[in-house]
């Protein structure tokens, strides 16, 4: 069975923008960052708060809570969190567009 | 029946909130955290507010004022229903420093900049949004009480954001004065005693 799953319309996620989905009981964030589309999980690996509220510039997302920055194409960690406590990077997930709908694998990460 | 010292019923207030599905515990600690930050912010206010002088500061003093004592204000109504529901404070006041919603609004490295301070104060009441944004979310439809408490702060914490906005940004003032220092005017129906 193809674990790729109906997420959202393209038309719903605007450039430069991003929005948290529920699929299957995970919470994905979808991101347009410069016109591309990527899918990472939801919540901030910190503290796990919601990274929806977040802000992002370009390709960079910064949490809104202790300010830690991921690359939202790998979701490696750009910038620490100022509380000094690290964190690990973003889960990822494969994203692809068929028709107008956004579609994300989740059975595997990036 | 009787109940020993430290035996409890049911806590129907509780069963009511897991019924309606929210997960209590995760709850309890999103409030404990936001009651955190409000204590902290509390404190550095404190702190900003006195770096807050001459003839530019001391006019932001007062709004600053404003701000400290209604985030304190925020931890009393917060704590309360922290309890109700099964929770309990930190016992250790280094834990709650560090387990805070918010980064530690710490005074700039240059404190007679007015405007970096005012940065500090601005993201402050961004970070407090964020957090009861989250909270009334989980809770709507669900909790009740619990939407109800963090709706009340919502509203004085994005007035506070305004406040500040407007100062540092100029941007057209709505900054509607308190009648006195600490009234938080949506939050006050929670507080029984003054």
């Amino acid at each position: 069975m193809c674990p790729w799953f109906i997420v959202a319309k393209v038309s719903e996620i605007k450039p430069n923008s991003m929005k948290e989905f529920e699929v299957v009981g995970c919470r994905i964030l979808l991101v347009n960052a410069l016109g591309k589309l990527y899918a990472i999980e939801a919540s901030c690996p910190h503290r796990g708060y919601a990274l929806k509220f977040g802000s992002l510039s370009g390709k960079v997302l910064r949490c809104g809570f202790h300010y830690a920055e991921f690359d939202v194409e790998d979701g490696r960690v750009l910038r620490e969190p100022v509380d000094g406590k690290g964190t690990r990077g973003l889960k990822s997930y494969p994203v692809k567009v068929e028709s107008e709908n956004i579609l994300v694998l989740l059975e595997e990460q990036k | 029946m009787k109940i020993s010292k430290f035996q409890t019923t049911r806590n129907v207030g509780r069963e009511m909130v897991e019924k309606a599905g929210v997960d209590v515990d995760l709850l309890i600690t999103k409030l404990k955290r936001a009651a955190a930050a409000e204590f902290t912010t509390y404190y550095y206010y404190t702190i900003l507010r006195m770096h807050c002088s001459g003839l530019e500061g001391e006019g932001i003093k007062e709004v600053v004022e404003d701000a400290r004592l209604e985030d304190r204000l925020h931890f009393e109504t917060l704590v309360p229903r922290i309890y109700e529901l099964g929770g309990e404070l930190y016992r250790d006041l280094k834990e709650l420093h560090d387990d805070a919603a918010c980064a530690a609004a710490y005074l700039p490295s240059d404190p007679s900049d007015l405007t970096e301070i005012l940065k500090v104060l601005l993201e402050a009441e961004r970070c407090a949004v964020r957090v009861y944004t989250e909270i009334c979310d989980m809770t709507f439809g669900k909790d009740h009480r619990t939407y109800d408490i963090s709706l009340a702060i919502l509203h004085e914490e994005i007035e506070h954001e305004a406040w500040f906005q407007e100062i540092l940004e100029g941007r057209p003032s709505g900054h509607f004065r308190r009648r006195k220092p600490g009234e938080g005017p949506y939050t006050q129906k929670f507080r029984h005693i003054e």
